[in-house]
């Protein structure tokens, strides 16, 4: 199916206390940056790995900006905090729409789902690779089929 | 009020139905719907009981009442219903005045009782009770008694204009019955084909067989990234082992599935794989997914031997973005530790990450009535862009045709998404189920996932040091091939004998799988064999000098049973640590350990930390390569039908 979601309100909001969630994506010891590299897969993760530690540091740099942090795994791990903290720590604005999807802005400029690593504070984008919300995903039960994209 | 009530003229006209006898009253709920109970639907008259529970709702602070016509309080409109605390005191006042009982009252309302005679005269008003059909727990259609007053047109509303009270109180809604939402184990009866779980999908699987065999599942966690999981009475019931509910990151309500999507999915799972522990992790906030890499990689943190994800998005060509990326490599990580994954081909999308080559792609193959098998039109299959040389789906589990797939019965939690969007109609277009009966029928390659992460339970089961690739090998070389039908019409690629995208290599089959799993078990490992050997040698090192003490009696009768120094002997026969060193040929290239990196993948072990390369401890007796090549083309030429 495509099971859409159904917030309250159709629109685009940005609810401060709604608990958000975002990957970081640590940076590559090999210097390899994710932009052009092929897609993942396990014949190719080991050129995406991390230097020893960086993992431990971007963990902790987010825990103490108020961000709850999750496992790594592959080359991410997940944060989690209200939309406020979010918007206070990253310098953007966030809006959520009627499937959960965030969108990142910043003075007018909107950048998708991806937040931008100039505007990051030097702590939290340092070993930082990317930052970014998940594009929209679609439950693959039954009722409408998808439309061609 | 002005208006007459309709429900009067129903009365009358249902009670013209009654004498019409038995037939006219199943017809009538057979043609109640699975809305709120309307007054059309009234049954008859009945006897008004001794106490009446109503709410008031004092003057709102907001000067419009709750109780108008299309007026709904919410979250963020409910501060407009709330009342002054002197209008509240004032209109308990008033209703103890007048002889209610008042329960209690809070800044939106206030709870209270009294006789009927009560409520006729304080509010000049006419009560009457009705038999109406209402949807009960467990979805079923009956009769219950309604209070409604005679004098406005909105069910159960005592309007206090023209009364004492009009200036104090906005209006009295009469309560109405309610049910437990306890739903039935068993699943509505429905006329149309579908499947029934766990039996229909069982078969249909060919998982019975296995079943019989004693390969349920055991022993093999299966971590579900969905919308969550009820605990609905259909798994309490049959005593299927499902652990408590992690919550991924900006996931809510642990106990809820607010969508009914994972639920109902994961008993595809059961169907295959009944002794399995199901480990649900929730992606969804409310109705919305939330952060599904997170989820993720919550589960792979759970250290499972399976992963199942009946989801995704539509990436028809790359680059892929940064969060398919991290999702890419979470995925490659947490097989190249040992977890399979399976995930959902997608239903008419290009899925991702369906088309991750390190994952079982789950297709669509349709089951009819006389057990013909042909592609499901609602499944996806192409060649992946992204992936050069990447087919999908791999394989297919039992998925439903256009329109809808709804094909499988499924459990839900009661109102939810999937239960209230899905009900009614007929099918095709509608499953034929209550709103709030907590069933629906739906497949989607959803279905697949989970029923393809059941027989490669069966499979780990039946051979625990499979890995990932092993695992997905078997199951694509024992499928059953789909040589009729055509995929869904974003690709129309039309099956035909042999492999290909519209289903794969055909619909899974279980029992072929564990057959065939077991003979790749009884290979002699290639990687440990020389482990068994040193134990038994170690009684023989000099400085355990064993033989000497036995030798001095302390006391006259001891030195007579030396039952420890026997022991050491019998190492000596060292017959089977000697077999492996027969040469034995891995029938599947041992997929190579990730070649070094900086820093770990960090991913546990499936089943709790252990890696599946240390578990070759479970092979059984030795079988030549050549020898198991002969015994999977015997069980694959049986040709059995399910």
């Amino acid at each position: 199916m495509m099971i859409t979601a159904r917030r309250s309100g159709a629109h685009a909001r940005s609810p401060a206390d709604d608990i958000l969630s975002a990957l970081v994506i640590v940076r590559a010891a090999s210097g390899r940056r994710l932009a052009g590299s092929a897609a993942i897969d396990s014949s190719t993760i080991a050129a995406h790995a991390p230097a020893p530690g960086d993992v431990e540091l971007a963990q902790q740099a987010y825990g103490d900006h108020g961000f709850a942090v999750g496992p790594y795994i592959g080359i991410s791990f997940a944060i989690s905090a209200p939309c406020s903290v979010f918007e206070r720590q990253l310098g953007v604005k966030l809006a959520v729409d009627a499937q959960g999807t965030v969108s990142v802005s910043a003075n007018g400029t909107d950048f998708g789902q991806e937040v931008p690593l100039d505007r990051v504070p030097p702590a939290l984008r340092r070993h930082v690779e990317a930052l970014t919300f998940m594009p929209p995903t679609s439950l693959h039960g039954s009722d409408e089929p998808a439309t061609m994209i | 009020m002005a208006t007459r009530k309709k429900s009067v003229k129903a009365a009358t006209k249902t009670t013209k139905q009654k004498t019409a006898g038995k037939t006219a009253k199943k017809t009538a709920r057979k043609s109640a719907s699975k809305t709120t109970p309307s007054r059309r639907r009234t049954r008859g008259t009945s006897e008004m009981p001794d106490r009446i529970f109503a709410i008031a709702s004092p003057r709102s602070r907001g000067g419009v009442s709750m109780f108008t016509p299309g007026v709904m309080a919410d979250a963020e409109t409910v501060g407009n219903f709330t009342s002054d605390p002197d209008d509240i005191q004032r209109a308990i006042a008033m209703l103890q005045d007048a002889g209610f009982e008042v329960l209690q009252a809070t800044e939106l309302t206030i709870n209270f009782s009294g006789a009927r005679s009560q409520f006729e005269r304080a509010f000049n008003t006419r009560l009457v009770a009705e038999e109406r059909e209402t949807i009960k727990g467990g979805g079923e259609v009956e009769l219950a008694t309604f209070i409604d007053s005679t004098d406005n047109a909105v069910d159960g509303l005592i309007e206090t204009t023209g009364t004492p009270f009009a200036d104090v109180i906005e209006g009295i809604a009469i309560e109405t019955p309610r049910y437990f939402m306890s739903p039935s184990i068993f699943p509505p009866r429905k006329s149309y084909w579908h499947l029934t779980v766990p039996g229909d999908v069982s078969v249909g699987c060919n998982a019975d067989k296995a079943h019989r065999g004693g390969t349920t599942g055991t022993g093999i966690r299966i971590a579900m990234v969905d919308s969550g999981f009820y605990r609905h009475p259909f798994f309490e019931a049959r005593g299927y082992r499902v652990a408590p509910v992690t919550l991924g990151p900006g996931a809510t309500l642990p106990l809820r599935d607010e969508i009914g999507h994972g639920t109902g999915e994961s008993a595809n799972i059961f169907a295959v794989a009944p002794d399995i522990e199901l480990l649900p992790v929730k992606a969804a906030n409310g109705t919305a997914l939330v952060n599904t890499t997170g989820a993720f990689n919550a589960a792979v943190a759970l250290s499972p031997h399976i992963i199942t994800n009946s989801w995704g998005s539509s990436r028809q060509n790359g680059p892929l973005s940064a969060a398919d990326q991290a999702m890419a490599a979470s995925i490659a990580a947490a097989v190249a530790s040992g977890i399979v994954v399976v995930f959902s081909a997608g239903n008419g999308h290009w899925g991702f990450p369906g088309q991750h080559p390190d994952v079982i792609s789950a297709g669509g193959a349709y089951m009819s009535e006389n057990g013909n098998l042909r592609a499901s039109d609602y499944a996806s299959g192409f060649m992946s862009n992204i992936y050069p040389g990447r087919r999908v789906p791999d394989l297919s589990g039992l998925v439903g045709m256009r329109p809808g797939a709804k094909y499988i019965m499924l459990p839900v939690e009661a109102g939810d998404l999937i239960d209230t969007d899905g009900a009614g109609g007929t099918h095709p277009n509608g499953d034929e189920t209550a709103r709030n009966d907590a069933w629906a029928a739906f497949s989607g390659t959803s279905a697949a996932a989970p029923q393809l992460a059941g027989a490669a339970a069966l499979i780990k089961q039946a051979c625990p040091r499979l890995t990932p690739a092993e695992v997905r090998d078997v199951l694509m070389r024992t499928a059953r091939d789909v040589t009729t039908g055509t995929n869904h019409p974003n690709f129309g690629i039309t099956a035909g004998i042999g492999p290909d995208a519209a289903t794969g290599n055909g619909l899974v089959d279980a029992h072929r799988a564990v057959l065939t799993a077991k003979l790749r078990c009884m290979a002699v490992p290639l990687i440990p064999p020389l482990r068994p050997i040193v134990p038994p040698l170690r009684p023989f090192l000099p400085p355990l000098g064993p033989i000497v003490p036995p030798l001095r009696p302390f006391t006259p009768s001891r030195p007579l049973i030396p039952t420890i120094p026997l022991r050491p002997l019998l190492p000596l026969t060292p017959a089977v640590p000697l077999l492996p060193v027969r040469p034995v040929l891995p029938l599947i290239p041992i997929r190579p350990i990730l070649t070094p990196i900086l820093t770990p993948i960090r991913v546990p072990g499936p089943g709790g930390g252990l890696n599946p390369n240390t578990q070759a401890e479970d092979a059984g007796p030795g079988f030549s390569a050549e020898e198991i090549t002969e015994l999977e083309k015997m069980i694959m030429e049986r040709g059995e039908a399910p």
